[in-house]
């Protein structure tokens, strides 16, 4: 950045709080930080790279066995791909739910924001594994569907264990982040934009898809991106709905962690789940500068 | 910015949209008060014998305490910590600005299962236990970079000359900061306070690798159960947690607003 | 109340200076305008006054005393920013009172003293409003009694009404004029706006380039510009080009590049053959239809005539040559294409050397 800092150096002295020194202030936050964080990270990594076998724990010695296992073995590359199209799934959905949503957001009176607002935020503020076995209870046996489609003389059982399924809890549960992203890009534009494409003779459709459409690209990229990471490290949802049949890259992670006790290839698997998301991050971010909407994302 | 008929279409799509949003919440706090022995959704009956029986079972009570008190500290530490971080960030010049600043952002992009797990080897391999204090730590590792950027926001919302003219004034760096710098960022903090409080109470995926049998926190706890049961305790148990979520709700709206938290206009 | 002398100030950012060499002595009580474009060097010389930024070289006297080395906090000088930059979180009397508890002071005098300071600003009925409660004039007050009530040695405005509409700015450029008369506190005033200093200060110090081009009062600075640039800046010239052709005896002839020979008396040190400008106020200019003798004369076409209602503000062209001529509305009936003589009185208009 080369542009000068809205306040000088020189003026930074004068505000509050310059007394203190900024090597205690970090310290702190460093210790911690170093000791419970990028420690335990390199602890990871370097563990991915071990043997392991259930007589003597992990086995010195540096090797890539894991990830060849992972790479070569059809059953974990299926976890692999299932992850990945999973998280896809569940990014479009709540792409298609959330946008319309977004969009009302910005058109609405004050009154019906706040309340959609309430309604589409608080669910953040409940844990993961609430909102996750309450479609349990929907979508199971005896379950909402389940007692009325008994009443009309259907029976349905459990709809659980199904991709599908998964895809309707995890899109419930990360919808809000979408909707949070796309809104702040709408917010962006200036109506006057679409004051001026309206006079000069573009129809509603025309000037959502030659204006509103294109700058709200930001918001909808980095929702997908969110979206995305979110859904591919999800364990809980994916657990509870899915079933122990329905395997994603997590469950594997959990499993030979805390049941199997391998914490190489559990870490592997980790190191593996976050080369996918940040290849995401990479190539969203290769997308937005490159793409043909680069000025919108100045 | 749009005609009307289209706001029609859109506002009824936006109220399934919520309906569909608040469902499995709304469904879990309904059926924690069903009669029956099993789950069953429309519940029969009606009766609070679900939150007798999580009185009764001292793992839930005794997690929801675990979980109060790290949810408790965590929030406490994490504002301190992240204040301390911010007025660095804010203020000062050093050598790695922007690395250290990414390094403290970086539990965001971190799936929670994957730090739990590194934790957990970390422990391992050095000699370290699984019990509340380690689990507190993870938890405020997960919540300090909320708190930065909260407290972060706050201070760019001060206007710099503000404390320029405390200075003209007569108020030297400390008085300055007291009277005038901290004030002003309060909002930061109470933000930060509540809403890290609330996520640390719901975390569920690095509490799954860091819980152990002594220190379990509450949803931990309910995922565990339902491992085995399907009864409707685990509903109850839940409200708790709805409950909390609702507290917490209406002090973020009767402070700065849900919208504004998250970043809305 | 005290005097204050700037000597040779300078402020350099690595190798670029914002101000270069200044020299200034401000009496007691005197309301001086530091004024001039943007980048000139005079927000950074309020900086340095005030304490936020320090000297590269040079000395800061405040009644003699040097307070180059002081820190802000200790300098009991009484700053108004253009934001206000009152407390968000204080109230109108808390904000005023903030000095004052600063220079611990008990509660009785603190509140005697806040009241009187915002009986001067005519705020006393709002002392428990907040600043997001009020309108910006309301706040400048707020800001101006805040300064004051600190009794300090020198007060410093920099830009304190550019945030105000344009009614408001002129109205409050009274009021802070009349209130530091009233206290008698030697003022800095940074500005832009040149009408804004004219009609406050004592006397104004036109800078540009990190550097002073002249002081002197508004009339001085108005009627006798030191340079082109002061010329250009304080109020409307038209300027005109051309050549020496003789000076002496305190008369100097002056051909324009349309060939027309015109006299200035009491401009002094030029030769023959230099080119010049000339700079003449649109004001000073007579139209007639008919040639009257004994002033400076030239014959050309009206362009233009703008109507502004005290005022007729004409664009003319002689050969090419544009001016630009201001009457009272009462005078003569003049329109496009009329043919027209512009004078103008000997003694009037200013020479300089023509350096581009």
């Amino acid at each position: 950045m080369t542009q000068a800092p809205l306040i000088s150096n020189e003026d930074k002295k004068y505000r509050g709080a310059y007394f203190l020194n900024q090597y205690l202030l970090l310290l702190p936050g460093l210790v911690l930080f170093l000791l419970f964080f990028i420690f335990p990270m390199a602890v990871l990594f370097e563990n991915s790279f071990h043997d392991f076998s259930r007589m003597s724990g992990i086995i010195p010695g540096l090797t890539f066995k894991n990830y060849i296992k992972i790479l070569g073995d059809s059953y974990y590359l299926e976890i692999c791909l299932r992850t990945i199209k999973l998280a896809l799934m569940t990014s479009v959905t709540t792409l298609l739910i959330g946008y319309p949503v977004a969009l009302y957001l910005v058109s609405a009176s004050a009154r019906k924001r706040a309340w959609i607002i309430l309604f589409i935020l608080s669910p953040l503020l409940v844990s993961v594994i609430v909102r996750t076995f309450g479609w349990l209870i929907l979508l199971g046996s005896n379950g909402l569907l389940d007692n009325v489609g008994q009443a009309f003389g259907f029976q349905l059982g459990s709809m659980l264990h199904t991709q599908t399924v998964v895809i309707v809890g995890l899109a419930n549960v990360l919808l809000p982040f979408m909707v949070l992203s796309i809104t702040t890009s709408l917010q962006t534009i200036d109506p006057s934009v679409v004051k001026a494409a309206t006079s000069l003779g573009a129809n509603p459709w025309r000037v959502f898809t030659k204006v509103i459409f294109p700058l709200s690209l930001p918001g909808v990229f980095s929702g997908i991106l969110i979206v995305f990471s979110l859904a591919s490290s999800s364990f809980v949802t994916p657990a509870l709905l899915g079933g122990s049949n329905f395997k994603v890259l997590s469950s594997v992670i959990y499993e030979q962690a805390m049941v199997l006790q391998n914490w190489p290839f559990a870490a592997s698997f980790a190191v593996t789940l976050m080369v996918i998301v940040l290849g995401i991050l990479a190539l969203q971010r290769r997308a937005i500068e490159g793409g043909k909407y680069k000025v919108v994302f100045h | 910015m749009i005609t009307t008929t289209v706001q029609r279409w859109l506002g009824a799509f936006a109220l399934l949209v919520c309906i569909f949003s608040v469902s499995p919440v709304l469904v879990i706090v309904l059926e924690s008060f069903t009669a029956t022995d099993y789950i069953t959704f429309p519940p029969q009956g009606y009766s609070f014998k679900w939150y007798l029986e999580f009185a009764k079972r001292s793992e839930f009570i005794d997690s929801a305490i675990v979980s109060l008190v790290v949810a408790l500290v965590s929030c406490l530490i994490s504002t301190l910590i992240g204040t301390l971080v911010a007025i660095a960030i804010d203020r000062k010049t050093f050598f790695g600005k922007s690395f250290i600043q990414a390094l403290f952002m970086s539990p965001l992009s971190l799936p929670g299962l994957i730090f739990g797990l590194a934790l957990l080897q970390f422990l391992a391999g050095n000699g370290l236990p699984r019990n509340i204090y380690t689990l507190t730590i993870a938890h405020i590792v997960l919540t300090t970079p909320f708190a930065i950027r909260f407290i972060s926001v706050s201070m760019l919302g001060i206007d710099p000359n503000v404390e320029k003219a405390a200075k003209s004034l007569g108020a030297n760096g400390l008085r300055t900061f007291w009277h005038v710098t901290l004030p002003l960022i309060r909002p930061g903090i109470a933000a930060s306070l509540v809403f890290i409080f609330i996520l640390s109470f719901d975390e569920v995926a690095a509490s799954l690798f860091i819980s152990s049998p002594n220190a379990m926190t509450l949803p931990v706890r309910i995922f565990v159960y339902i491992d085995q049961n399907y009864d409707p305790l685990v509903t109850s148990v839940s409200s708790l947690l709805v409950l909390a979520a609702a507290i917490a709700l209406s002090i973020i709206e009767k402070t700065v607003g849900m919208g504004r938290l998250f970043g809305l206009k | 109340m005290a005097n204050v002398e700037l000597i040779h100030v300078t402020k350099k950012y690595g190798e670029t200076a914002a101000v270069s060499d200044l020299s200034l002595s401000i009496a007691q009580g005197e309301l001086v305008a530091l004024l001039g474009p943007s980048g000139c060097g005079k927000t950074t010389t309020l900086q340095m006054l005030a304490g936020f930024t320090e000297l590269t070289s040079g000395d800061i006297l405040v009644n003699g005393k040097s307070i180059k080395n002081v820190p802000p906090h200790k300098r009991n000088i009484g700053v108004v920013f253009q934001s206000y930059a009152l407390f968000p979180h204080l109230s109108v009397f808390d904000n005023v009172a903030f000095g004052l508890r600063m220079r611990n002071m008990n509660q009785v005098d603190i509140g005697a003293k806040v009241k009187r300071a915002l009986d001067n600003v005519q705020l006393s009925a709002l002392e428990d409003r907040y600043p997001k409660q009020m309108s910006g004039g309301q706040q400048q007050r707020v800001a101006l009694a805040r300064a004051l009530v600190i009794e300090p040695e020198v007060l410093l405005l920099d830009e304190p009404l550019s945030n105000l509409d344009a009614n408001l700015r002129e109205q409050m450029r009274f009021e802070i004029r009349e209130i530091q008369k009233r206290v008698g506190i030697t003022t800095v005033f940074v500005t832009h706006d040149q009408s804004e200093a004219m009609a406050v200060a004592d006397r104004l110090v036109v800078m540009s380039n990190g550097g002073i081009r002249q002081v002197g009062t508004a009339r001085d600075i108005y009627q006798s510009p030191i340079d082109l640039f002061v010329t250009q800046f304080i109020g409307h010239a038209n300027i005109l080009n051309g050549k020496v052709l003789s000076s002496q005896n305190n008369i100097t002839q002056v051909q324009l590049s349309t060939g027309d020979v015109v006299q200035m008396h009491n401009q002094h040190g030029f030769d023959a053959n230099q080119p010049v400008v000339l700079a003449l106020r649109p004001e000073l200019l007579t139209i007639t239809h008919q040639p009257v003798f004994g002033n400076n004369q030239l014959q050309g076409e009206i362009d233009r005539v703008n109507y502004l209602g005290d005022k007729i503000n004409i664009g003319l062209n002689i050969d090419g040559m544009k001016l630009t001529a201001v009457i009272q509305s009462n005078q003569v009936n003049l329109s496009i294409g009329n043919t027209a003589f512009i004078n103008w009185p000997v003694t009037d208009g200013v020479l300089f050397l023509d350096r581009a």
